[in-house]
């Protein structure tokens, strides 16, 4: 179990845009790992390390989770819900980024406990910008309860 | 004592009685009829106290016995002499005719007288006496009958009486007279004389004194014929007081035998007197106002009188008694104790000699006619009252003829059922419409039971809203059978009715035929239930389309976007990594690529407001707009601080709305406003209201590009466009948007604008 710097979970099932995400993060010089899981079960399956993840540590959890509402198997939602009712991932950060400009999905989201909504705009530009204030907010300047 | 001793006795006392009844007569009224009669009865009866006086005394000297018989003997000659002074009383006798007789009787008087004295017999004296006794006594029996004969009224009894009298004490005058010359005649004498005497004796008694009871009797056998009279012209049905006076008048004329009567009323206008009923021969003009100071007294006293034509007053004699040739006058009020009709005056030609009876007799005809005229006063006035009564039930009966008329158009034309029902629970008048309406005629409805007509749970109810308390009227829907027996709606208001006879209460009712409405209403009712269970299904089938929709627009914001980031994104990496390897043409397209794709996004963001604009609901609340205009020129000014614009923001516009949506509508107006005045030198953007219609229209105005009013029915279309994107950049979408909010308050919103001259958008909410 090596613990390099601290970790990133991507929830993504775009390969698109789990492809410009990551650009995003280089060139705004976030080193962190970045976990890519495709669907939501996958995703719980690495957090809490059940199923093809099971020989993970359970302890070692990311850092910040990018979590997609719109997901194959369990949806975003579904994923935040479970992560807030687990007492290891009750309290860990969950920024929502997702294309749904709903505003219904805004409100379900902050209610299950999301710590920040991004809305992943079509400008390329635009779109990095955020995922780099993301990561400088949340792995930089953020203080967060397990280091 | 002999037959003729008790004879002799019986006629004494028969003459001496009838000469003290007459003298006390005299003395009581001291009247000068009464004070002959009594001279006559006492000079009669003077033969007798000389018998009675010789029988008590018979001492008496010789010259006084030939005295005492020289006065009985002057008594029977004065006899005719007496008798001839009474008929003045009731006929006319020349002055001369009666000096001549009075000279004759004293002239026969001193030649007995002599005979008497001197024993000397004188030739002269008999034949002359006897002359006397014929003409004298043969005018008075000649005068007495005729008068018996003629007259009239009560004194028609005492004048036969005492014409009988005089006949025969004349008569037996005579006889003595004759008994020289038939001397087989003094055989008669003795008891016929003293019978006749006797008789003749009662006759005068009957005729000059008769005693109460016997004048009261005949008294009333006159009044009855009075009565009667009266009566017959009562029963003619003419009441009036003038025809009872004139009744009054003749009576009263024939009563007493007199020549005219009158009755004078005091005249009400003048003062003075009128004369009302006149009747008889004379003519009583001016009577009226001659006798004025004797009718006021009159009137003063009260008291019947009766004048004769001798009575002076105050020196002077009334001129009416030549002028009529009247010998006597009666006066007698007319009057009850209420009321004073007026005086009876009654003329006669020689004055009676029974005047007393005479008024008396006038007294009660004048008394019993006040009465009638009282009474017929009272029975007019009854009349009257009864004539009023009579118009004032005419005119009752007529109004209430009318009312009933009235009443019964309406009870019989009302297109409501009306139903009455006694105790007993059956049918005591239905009107034509209730009849009809149950198919039945109103005879065969009448007495038929309620259980009949009504279902047994309509009349069940009807009869617990009859026992309510009183006063108050129910209505409820119940079913009545028709004669067919179908069975009806009706919609029934019933009340208490307290049967014509008071007893027992029935009720009456007002039904109308509801059953056309109860098979609408039933219709209704599941047209209605059909409705709802339609909007059941269209709902839920719009509710599954919504939830759809909302699915479709989820996945359009989600999935449609997701690869134009990619677009957007690799093409930006491809230009960022390779560069050096792309021509000037390459990274052109590239950035058209990019470009395209940014707008899409943009499109797919405009299109989904619009779509969520739809389905969000929607809130009313007091929106301040003026604040919204001001808080989004602001972000404007905020985003282009180097523009230089003018913003004029009417203050204090406010509206009900939902403020989320009306901030997405004037956001729209605002910046499109703000986009539009790019071009223009003096740029102005101005927010205000103005009045359109009656209600108020807010309005965005600009001087900007404008647009041509031909186009102006695409503005609002979604995608509709009047410029084109390289002029001024947009998705045509924002107008759409903005109408749809506009509607879904309930408002309009309409454009005014020109080429190059600016553009208004007006809305209301």
């Amino acid at each position: 179990m090596q613990i390099s710097v601290p970790q990133i979970l991507l929830v993504e099932d775009s390969a698109d845009d789990e492809i410009l995400t990551l650009r995003a993060f280089n060139k705004t010089n976030i080193r962190n790992e970045v976990v890519v899981t495709r669907d939501g079960a996958e995703a719980l399956d690495y957090l809490f390390a059940t199923g093809s993840y099971a020989d993970r540590d359970a302890n070692d959890l990311p850092h910040l989770v990018l979590l997609d509402l719109k997901l194959p198997k369990i949806d975003g939602l579904e994923v935040l819900r479970r992560i807030r009712a687990d007492e290891r991932t009750r309290l860990l950060p969950v920024v929502i980024l997702t294309t749904s400009r709903e505003q219904e999905d805004l409100l379900s989201s902050y209610s299950l406990g999301a710590n920040s909504y991004i809305r992943k705009p079509v400008d390329f530009n635009q779109f990095f910008q955020a995922i780099q204030q993301v990561g400088l907010y949340w792995l930089v300047l953020n203080e967060t309860p397990f280091q | 004592m002999s037959a003729i001793e008790l004879l002799t006795l019986l006629t004494q006392a028969v003459y001496i009685l009838l000469s003290i009844v007459t003298v006390i007569a005299y003395i009581r009224y001291r009247d000068v009829v009464r004070r002959d009669v009594a001279l006559t009865f006492s000079v009669l009866a003077i033969p007798f106290y000389v018998q009675v006086a010789v029988q008590l005394y018979p001492n008496f000297s010789v010259p006084a016995l030939t005295l005492m018989g020289a006065v009985s003997v002057f008594a029977l000659v004065a006899q005719p002499y007496l008798l001839l002074r009474l008929v003045r009383y009731f006929w006319h006798i020349p002055r001369l005719f009666l000096l001549a007789a009075l000279i004759v009787m004293l002239a026969a008087c001193a030649g007995f007288y002599l005979i008497f004295t001197t024993g000397t017999d004188i030739p002269i004296v008999v034949p002359l006496f006897n002359g006397y006794l014929a003409v004298v006594g043969g005018y008075v029996v000649f005068s007495f009958v005729r008068a018996a004969l003629f007259s009239t009224g009560v004194i028609r009894w005492r004048r036969r009486f005492a014409a009988v009298g005089a006949s025969l004490l004349v008569m037996l005058l005579w006889l003595s007279a004759l008994q020289r010359f038939f001397p087989a005649l003094a055989n008669l004498s003795g008891a016929f004389t003293l019978v006749v005497a006797v008789v003749a004796a009662f006759c005068f008694y009957l005729g000059f004194a008769p005693p109460r009871w016997l004048r009261r009797a005949w008294q009333v056998n006159e009044f009855r014929d009075f009565l009667l009279q009266s009566l017959s012209k009562h029963q003619s049905g003419e009441t009036s007081a003038a025809l009872t006076l004139q009744v009054l008048g003749s009576i009263a004329l024939q009563t007493v035998n007199g020549m005219a009567s009158a009755v004078v009323q005091p005249d009400e206008a003048g003062g003075g007197w009128v004369t009302r009923a006149s009747s008889g021969d004379a003519n009583l003009d001016g009577l009226a106002e001659e006798g004025a100071w004797l009718f006021a007294d009159m009137m003063k006293q009260g008291k019947p009188r009766a004048l004769r034509k001798g009575d002076r007053f105050d020196g002077s004699t009334p001129a009416w008694w030549d002028r009529l040739d009247a010998g006597m006058m009666m006066l007698v009020p007319v009057a009850t104790v209420a009321r004073t009709w007026g005086i009876l005056v009654v003329f006669l030609k020689r004055g009676s000699i029974f005047a007393d009876d005479d008024l008396e007799m006038l007294i009660l005809l004048a008394q019993h006619s006040a009465i009638l005229l009282e009474n017929y006063g009272l029975v007019d006035e009854l009349s009257r009252y009864s004539h009023m009564l009579e118009r004032i039930v005419e005119q009752r009966t007529a109004e209430l003829g009318e009312r009933e008329a009235q009443y019964r158009q309406i009870v019989e034309t009302a297109q409501e059922g009306i139903w009455s029902v006694g105790a007993d629970n059956k049918t005591r008048f239905v009107n034509p419409c209730m009849a009809a309406m149950l198919g039945y005629t109103f005879d065969e409805m009448l007495e038929m039971p309620v259980s009949q007509i009504l279902d047994t749970d309509s009349a069940a109810d009807v009869m617990t809203d009859v026992n309510r308390p009183a006063g108050s009227v129910y209505q409820q829907e119940v079913k009545l059978r028709r004669k067919d027996g179908s069975m009806i709606w009706g919609l029934l208001s019933a009340d208490h009715l307290l049967e014509t006879d008071g007893q027992g209460e029935g009720f009456l009712a007002m039904v109308v035929d509801i059953t056309d409405r109860k098979h609408d209403e039933e219709e209704i009712r599941q047209l209605n239930a059909e409705l709802e269970e339609r909007v059941a299904e269209r709902t839920a089938q719009l509710s599954i389309v919504n939830r759809e929709l909302e699915a479709f627009s989820y996945s359009v914001s989600h999935d449609l976007r997701a690869p134009l980031r990619a677009l957007d994104g690799f093409s930006q990496a491809l230009i960022e990594d390779h560069a050096e390897r792309l021509d000037g043409q390459a990274l052109n397209f590239l950035e058209r690529i990019r470009a395209a794709s940014q707008r899409m996004g943009q499109l797919i963001d405009d299109l989904l407001q619009l779509s969520r604009l739809s389905r969000a609901e929607m809130r009313h609340d007091a929106v301040d707009l003026s604040e919204l205009a001001q808080q989004i020129a602001a972000e404007l000014v905020e985003q282009e601080p180097e523009r230089q614009i003018e913003i004029r923001l009417a203050a204090g516009l406010t509206a009900r709305g939902d403020e989320r949506l009306l901030r997405v509508a004037l956001s729209n107006l605002i910046n499109n406003a703000w986009k539009y005045t790019r071009k223009q030198p003096t740029p102005c953007v101005e927010f205000g209201a103005t009045e359109h219609n009656g209600k108020q229209a807010y309005f965005v105005r600009d001087n900007g590009a404008g647009f041509d009013m031909t186009y102006a029915n695409r503005l609002f279309g979604a995608f509709q466009r009047l410029h084109s994107s390289s002029e001024f950049e947009g998705t045509g979408i924002g107008l759409a948007t903005v109408q749809r909010i506009i509607h879904r308050h309930g408002g309009e919103i309409w454009a005014e604008a020109a080429v190059d001259n600016g553009a208004t958008f007006y809305f209301t909410l």
